[in-house]
């Protein structure tokens, strides 16, 4: 009897409020479909590393299993690249490459990644651990896993958690933050859509280009729009339709199903439970709200100087959650006025923030790393 | 909790430039855009 119950005797309050974190993220997972491919593993993870004397991560010289899938998949960066394949391959480029005036915006949105490195900083982390917490502004899960394990942030664990639940809550948080700094003589702006047609030799030579471009401004990148771009190639080139299919659903759901479970050998309670992880809460809050004001602000400059005015929620759109952005602006702009649809335009900056957060992930790792 | 202002004050130039070399790179790849847009009709 005393062999069963000496390992409850170990359990400590901590762990105990990790399961409870564990059983929210399986929660929101579930009930409210938030991320639900990595919130869930997450929760189960957090759970499987938080009991007592766990084997699923390294004990004394017992090695764990979790931490050797880290240590093989996560740490030299290999689970976010082979993702990036898989992402590349789903997306379609062609709003984007047949209206492309309108990929400024996905700069644009990029602000919150600059504007949380100030915020970071100021609340006294380093400037690594800044850097990689402001990426979670990229509204991107694998670069924020990328920087911040290319920059060996011991947060890793709290940047994740947040990068992924506030991406699951844009219908939440945007929406306010876009109505608070548009008038509604803005918000009924209406805009023309003429989609150009695209050749395939274009979308073919696109993803090869932007590879070379990157590669040649900022070679830290060059892996993470590379492989970003290799998937879409894949996709694109149109003699390799089954690997696309593969890289699309096979490769994406296989990385995805260990990625989560993976991260979460970084979240013990003792690293876990600090005034920093909630401070990398709040961060990861301002800088979604900042994208947000970044695209919308310079919407709203541009049309300052252009005689035919765009909608500024479309600016919004800049942020890399795709394609969650886009419907909440197209919903934003119909809720307004119910003949003003915005789709199509705020799928194109969509599309744009996605390559510009791998970019601005680039240039961090460039000027910091 | 102690703020760091001095580095935050050194970090404000930084950033600037990293939010408008995001711009600038997203500017060439415009035209990147535009000159394949042009040349595969």
């Amino acid at each position: 009897m005393e062999l069963l119950v000496e390992n409850l005797l170990l359990i400590e309050w901590k762990q105990v409020i990790m399961w409870a974190i564990g059983g929210i993220l399986i929660y929101l997972a579930i009930k409210k479909n938030m991320e639900p491919s990595l919130l869930l593993p997450m929760g189960f993870g957090a759970i499987l590393v938080n009991l007592p004397l766990s084997g699923a991560i390294t004990q004394g010289s017992e090695v764990g299993i979790l931490d050797v899938l880290f240590n093989a998949c996560i740490s030299n960066e290999l689970f976010p690249l082979l993702l990036f394949v898989g992402i590349g391959a789903m997306i379609d480029f062609t709003p984007l490459l047949s209206n492309p005036k309108l990929m400024l915006f996905g700069a644009a949105a990029q602000f919150g990644i600059f504007f949380t490195l100030c915020a970071a900083t100021l609340l006294g982390f380093d400037i690594k651990d800044a850097a990689s917490i402001a990426v979670i502004g990229a509204a991107d899960g694998p670069t924020s896993i990328f920087v911040a394990n290319h920059f060996g942030s011991q947060y890793l664990g709290a940047i994740m958690v947040a990068a992924y639940s506030y991406m699951a809550l844009v219908p939440i948080i945007q929406p306010p933050v876009i109505r608070l700094i548009t008038s509604k003589k803005e918000r009924l702006i209406r805009m023309e859509y003429t989609e150009r047609k695209v050749s395939k030799t274009t979308k073919i030579l696109f993803p090869i280009l932007l590879t070379v471009v990157a590669g040649l401004i900022s070679p830290q990148s060059v892996s993470l729009v590379g492989f970003l771009m290799f998937g879409n190639l894949i996709r694109e080139c149109g003699v390799l339709d089954s690997l696309s299919e593969t890289a699309q659903k096979v490769l994406a759901n296989l990385v995805t199903l260990f990625l989560g479970i993976t991260v979460a050998a970084r979240m013990q309670a003792d690293a876990f439970l600090s005034v920093e992880t909630l401070m990398i809460l709040g961060l990861g809050l301002v800088a979604f709200v900042f994208d947000t004001v970044g695209g919308v602000m310079v919407a709203k400059l541009l049309n300052c100087f252009m005689k035919k005015k765009i909608n500024p929620m479309i600016g919004a759109a800049g942020i890399s959650a795709f394609p969650m952005s886009a419907r909440v602006i197209n919903k934003m702009g119909l809720a307004e006025d119910n003949q003003n649809f915005l789709l199509m335009h705020s799928i194109c900056v969509n599309v744009s923030g996605q390559i510009a957060s791998v970019i601005a992930g680039g240039l961090i790792l460039k000027m910091f790393g | 909790m102690n703020l760091n202002i001095n580095g935050f004050l050194e970090i404000i130039p930084d950033a600037l430039t990293g939010w408008v070399n995001v711009f600038a790179v997203t500017l060439v790849i415009v035209a990147v855009i535009a000159i394949l847009n042009k040349a595969c009709k």
